[in-house]
């Protein structure tokens, strides 16, 4: 893949400890990711569950790695001989060095273990139906995870210095796109469900899709990197279609559990997110092209391509027959969309920040 | 008269190990109350519960045992909430047709109908609206379920506990993105920059 000369600001050395955390905690992100999509296909295929399930074990080892990973480097950071890391950080009990990335990432991991209990104390109290809706604990769950999502996202932000640290991010990026449908929904289904004929569903799908598009597009500023997010985002959510569905039968075969009558064996994740996305993320990288031919601002362009995300979860999830008002979920996700894609264009704007030589011009 | 025996007992081995599976009651042991619902034709469904009394949002296991079985027959059920949702219970993997629930075979007793794993969310009377086709066409039954009052804390004391971690968290962020203004304003909205 050709690249144009990059005019990013000069690159800065990343220690190496922080490199090998952000690859970390994205294995752990992904491990934890495969554990939730297989735990929605469990419970839509089989059903009845306990908190040691494999997708559950799955969810949590994921879980693990993320701390430890965000612990590791916090102590290494903190021990490190020579100068200090030019990644923000903060001095944690006046002792430990935490960069930014792995503090936040530390603290969601922390957090979703937490919530992990109280959550195996509901189940305990109300039994395992997870379609009496949003629990407080299933809540508390997905922001964990969200946080643990971003925390992933701004580690790969502040390297950004080689080809392979961009494709990290695109990975990442991708990984993010499908992994924030959970916390997005649930905190649309909260804050929208009284907007009259709009599913608040599509409109969190929309704003998480925009935020990660415009996020990728505003920290990279080439066409390359959104498209490699779609490509990657298509490796994924197509490797998951694949495996969890098998993956179901052979556990459910293995503890003797049978499947349920109307069990389909279709792989929930591919409605889980819109299998369109790639199509937003070409769409988004031919608009960088055209936009920096023509000199376009990218306060129109990222609002433009975050409207466009909205527009096509509310397309998708029209088309595969999510009860809704299509017009007027449209209008709400194009505008929910676009200020959403401007948001990740000033996030972007920020973390581009970590990564200058300057110590100077970070937040202290 | 040996042989006879054996036959006798063979015979008797292959009746009962044969008829079994037939004449199990479904879910045994696990099953703790039933109800019969007097259908429009002066048929019968058995309901039967898991749990009982039913608690609203505990999660239970339901099976419907019409007469003469299910085979050549299908099955809907219409719940209806006290508040009046004929929607009122959402499951995961349920087929629809309007708003009644298509019901399928229960995954461990598939010699009846069942609901496995699913909760009535509101404390109340709930009405299940039963409609069976069968060759002798449609009958129909209603069987009101009380549930009574949710297990454990209210659930605005559990939602305040579970939101309140994230109160400080949402203030941290927004004094972040205020003390970071004219770092934003500052960086450079370009596609070079």
């Amino acid at each position: 893949m050709a690249e144009q000369p990059s005019t990013d600001p000069p690159a800065r050395e990343v220690p190496r400890r922080e490199v090998a955390g952000a690859w970390f905690l994205m294995s752990g992100y992904a491990t934890l990711l495969a554990g939730m999509i297989w735990d929605g296909q469990w419970h839509g295929d089989v059903g009845p569950d306990n908190f040691w399930t494999a997708p559950h074990l799955l969810l949590y080892a994921g879980t693990g790695i993320i701390g430890l990973s965000c612990l590791s480097v916090v102590l290494l950071s903190t021990w490190a001989r020579g100068p200090a890391t030019e990644t923000p950080s903060v001095m944690v009990f006046r002792t430990f060095r935490a960069p930014w990335p792995f503090l936040v990432g530390g603290l969601g991991a922390a957090a979703n273990l937490l919530y992990a209990g109280s959550d195996l104390w509901w189940h305990d109290l109300y039994g395992f139906d997870i379609a009496a809706g949003t629990t407080p604990s299933h809540f508390g769950l997905g922001l964990s995870i969200q946080v643990e999502i971003f925390a992933m996202v701004m580690a790969f932000a502040v390297l950004r210095r080689t080809r392979s640290d961009r494709w990290g991010l695109a990975v990442a990026i991708a990984l993010a796109t499908l992994g924030s449908t959970s916390a997005f929904g649930m905190l649309s289904e909260l804050i929208f469900n009284w907007l009259p004929g709009v599913a608040p569903r599509v409109l969190g799908l929309g704003a998480a899709g925009a935020l990660m598009l415009s996020l990728i597009v505003g920290l990279t500023r080439r066409w390359h990197w959104p498209a490699a997010a779609g490509l990657a985002f298509v490796v994924v959510q197509g490797g998951l279609a694949l495996c969890v569905p098998a993956a179901t039968r052979w556990y459910a075969g293995a503890i003797d559990q049978p499947m349920r009558d109307y069990a389909s064996g279709m792989p929930q994740v591919l409605i889980g997110a819109p299998v369109t996305f790639p199509l937003i993320a070409l769409l988004a990288a031919a608009a960088v092209t055209w936009a920096a031919r023509r000199n376009v601002s990218p306060l129109w362009i990222a609002p433009s391509i975050g409207a466009l995300a909205g527009v096509n979860t509310a397309l998708f999830y029209g088309a595969v027959g999510m009860e809704m008002n299509l017009p007027a979920t449209l209008v709400a996700v194009a505008a929910l969309g676009a200020g959403t894609g401007w948001l990740g264009w000033q996030c972007a704007s920020l973390l581009r920040c970590f990564g200058l030589r300057t110590p100077g011009a970070v937040p202290a | 008269m040996r042989r006879l025996i054996t036959a006798v007992l063979a015979a008797g081995a292959v009746v009962l190990t044969g008829a079994g599976p037939a004449m199990a009651a479904p879910l045994q042991g696990e099953i703790v109350h039933s109800e019969i619902v007097r259908m429009s034709d002066h048929s019968a469904i058995t309901v039967s519960f898991t749990e009982w009394p039913i608690h609203a949002l505990q999660s239970l296991d339901f099976t419907f045992e019409p007469t003469g079985g299910i085979d050549g027959r299908a099955g809907l059920v219409t719940v209806v909430s006290p508040s009046g949702d004929r929607q009122g219970l959402k499951g995961i993997v349920l087929q629809r047709r309007g708003d009644s629930i298509v019901l399928p075979r229960h995954p461990r007793a598939p010699q009846v109908w069942g609901l496995d794993v699913v909760s009535l969310p509101e404390e109340g009377t709930w009405q299940f609206e039963f409609a069976v086709e069968g060759p002798g066409g449609i009958s129909t039954g209603v069987l009101p379920i009380r549930t009574i009052e949710q297990p454990g804390p209210p659930l605005a004391l559990s939602w305040t506990v579970a939101l309140t971690p994230w109160a400080p968290v949402a203030l941290l962020v927004a004094t972040g993105w205020r003390r970071t203004r004219r770092l934003r304003r500052g960086a450079t909205h370009t596609w070079s920059g």
